[in-house]
């Protein structure tokens, strides 16, 4: 057997990279976005292994990608090999034996035992692979038990490793190209697209899953005063989708938005819709019973248009948390919409009546004998209350080296003319700043 | 009969006519009760409080919470009674008509908040005609003065004080109504 691995330094779609390799070997197997193992020793009669190395090198470039390429006899050896970056396993570090014992990643513990063992060689003095390899396994097992054993048996290549089954993710796709071309506007093009969205979804239906990653394509005439002609816009649903009704409509806002800003200015030639991601859901007749569901489907696809609208940051619930101070008594929450949360309700009972609208920041005011005055403007206080918050804190968190960030505020409720109520707190250095006011 | 009388004569019996069709949510303070699937302008310095009153009353609909920045403050609203699970903040500096829209549209939100910005008398019939449809009530709040635009059916200013709250009817075309 000879393996061919790709080793990546930054993680990188092995997925999308590992298709293309399909076309040399059938037997693939990839760890999550580092490695690629390519067999391609069943292949020899169609190609030399230096005309392999020479071609992965090329189509990697084209992907934008670099990696290592390690060639062994197994998919552990591969794997240090282009890891390591070394030619033989003599020149292997001790560390290595991490990929022979757990080459795909997949077992933790398997990973903090063997940990432990190249802790224990490396303070013995053995430092290299070749070194580990000299020690019989006896010793091994008499001090590491199972874990010395594996281990032993993997780098003297004593092990059959099973190949992960991978297969490419299966692509559903519609695709129409018109002859002539048709009036680049929005209408016809959700007019087509329904129809190419219609199909894909009954696709989907069928197989118990929903869209969650879609991608459309628009390719129009090309013309030299269109330089933008092949348009791709990528849809990453908060929700998954299972039906065109509900998908169309955030793609309409999407197109809407962006046609205003960037129109097309020649004749749409052909238009893609293409599914990224999948994901399962159980099918099955409707429910005619029971609407909770449909409800639930509908109040998410409202919600993928907000963010799709607004931005991901501007759509959110409010959770209770523990802290006193006003502004950061709640946090944005950007789950499943209107989700039940375990937040800290019972702690409101504990705490002074807060003011319905808080500052963006606390604004600095001034406060002189019965008035105060708020960006140059002067109120008169009506009722200034007796009852004083003490909000405190941050000396707690490193109580041995001085803090910038402690607070230490005592808040009061203030009625000014015109009966609005405003809570302003008061610092050690008898600042004052205006926090919040009631609505 | 002059013509000043039959017109009020008229206006009354559509008042009367409109008020037939119309749902009512009970509200605090207010016993004619506000009318669902209509456009209600607040204002004053106790709107916000008066309207938490009014969402604590109903306790199993969905808010929808639109502002221009995030000024609310959700631990307040729960503190008077408004489960925040209940509530969608959504905030967006840009045009608020879409988000609206979009809410009034889904019929998901008997109750929607957004300040008053807008000018447009078409956006404000808009808003009616999807206010109607939907059964949703969008509440929006005024800085200074009361909006003229007619198609906002209600226009209340609402101040408190320590006895509760007291409320100023600028407008309310749908007649009065004393909820059971």
């Amino acid at each position: 057997m000879r393996v061919v691995c790709m080793w990546f330094d930054n993680p990188s779609p092995t997925a999308r990279i590992a298709e293309v390799f399909l076309r040399f070997s059938p037997q693939i197997s990839i760890r999550k976005d580092r490695a690629i193992f390519i067999e391609i020793g069943k292949c020899r009669n169609l190609y030399s292994e230096q005309s392999f190395l020479a071609r992965a090198q090329i189509i990697l470039k084209r992907q934008n990608q670099t990696a290592r390429i390690g060639l062994g006899s197994d998919i552990t050896d591969s794997l240090a090999f282009a890891k390591f970056d070394c030619l033989t396993l003599e020149e292997l570090p001790l560390e290595a034996i991490f990929d022979f014992i757990d080459p795909f990643e997949r077992d933790q513990a398997l990973r903090k035992a063997t940990g432990k063992l190249v802790d224990s060689f490396t303070d013995l003095g053995i430092k290299t692979l070749s070194d580990f390899k000299k020690i019989p396994a006896s010793q091994l097992i008499s001090r590491f038990g199972v874990i010395g054993r594996h281990a032993h048996s993997r780098v003297h290549m004593q092990d059959f490793i099973s190949w992960p089954f991978w297969t490419p993710e299966e692509i559903v796709s519609e695709k129409k190209e018109f002859a002539h071309g048709f009036y680049p506007d929005l209408e016809p093009i959700l007019f087509e697209l329904k129809t190419q969205l219609d199909r894909i979804f009954e696709i989907i239906f069928s197989r118990k899953k929903r869209v969650t990653k879609l991608q459309i394509q628009i390719k129009c005439e090309k013309i030299s005063t269109h330089v933008d002609f092949l348009r791709t816009y990528s849809f990453d649903f908060f929700a998954p989708q299972s039906s065109a009704k509900g998908a169309l409509r955030i793609i309409k806002d999407r197109l809407a938005k962006d046609l205003e800003k960037k129109p097309l200015l020649s004749p749409v030639e052909m238009l893609e819709t293409s599914i990224i991601k999948l994901v399962p859901f159980e099918g099955g007749q409707k429910n005619i019973f029971n609407s909770d569901e449909e409800k639930f489907e509908q109040i998410n696809s409202v919600h993928n248009q907000l963010i799709e609208l607004l931005g991901k940051e501007n759509v959110f619930q409010a959770e209770l948390t523990e802290d006193r101070r006003p502004e950061r008594s709640w946090k944005k929450k950007h789950g499943t919409p209107h989700e039940a949360n375990g937040s800290a309700v019972e702690l409101l009972n504990e705490i002074p009546e807060r003011a319905t609208y808080l500052c963006k920041y606390p604004m600095k005011i001034e406060v002189t004998a019965g008035y105060v005055h708020i960006k140059k403007r002067r109120f008169k206080i009506l009722h200034w209350d007796n009852q004083i918050e003490k909000i405190t804190g941050g000396w707690y968190e490193k109580p041995t080296e001085e803090i910038k960030n402690v607070f230490n505020r005592n808040y009061s409720q203030v009625e000014i003319e015109g009966n609005q109520k405003i809570s302003i707190f008061e610092t050690p250095n008898r600042e004052f700043y205006l926090h919040g006011y009631y609505g | 009969m002059g013509r000043a009388e039959l017109l009020q004569e008229l206006r009354e019996k559509t008042g009367m006519i409109e008020l037939t069709d119309k749902e009512f949510w009970n509200a605090p303070y207010f016993p004619s009760g506000v009318a669902k699937g209509i456009v209600v302008e607040l204002l004053g310095n106790g709107r916000t409080e008066w309207l938490l009153q009014l969402f604590k009353m109903h306790p199993q609909h969905y808010i929808f919470w639109c502002e221009r920045e995030t000024l609310a403050n959700p631990t307040a609203f729960q503190q008077r009674g408004v489960n925040l699970e209940r509530i969608k903040f959504v905030s967006s500096k840009g045009d608020l008509q879409q988000p609206l829209r979009l809410a009034l549209d889904s019929q998901f939100y008997p109750f929607i908040v957004a300040p008053n910005n807008f000018e447009d008398i078409k956006t404000f019939q808009r808003f009616n005609l999807l206010a109607e449809k939907s059964k949703s009530t969008l509440f929006l709040l005024a800085d200074k003065s009361f909006s003229t635009a007619w198609p906002i059916s209600l226009q209340l200013e609402i101040s408190s004080s320590a006895e509760g709250f007291k409320i100023d009817i600028q407008r309310q075309k749908h007649g009065a109504k004393v909820c059971e």
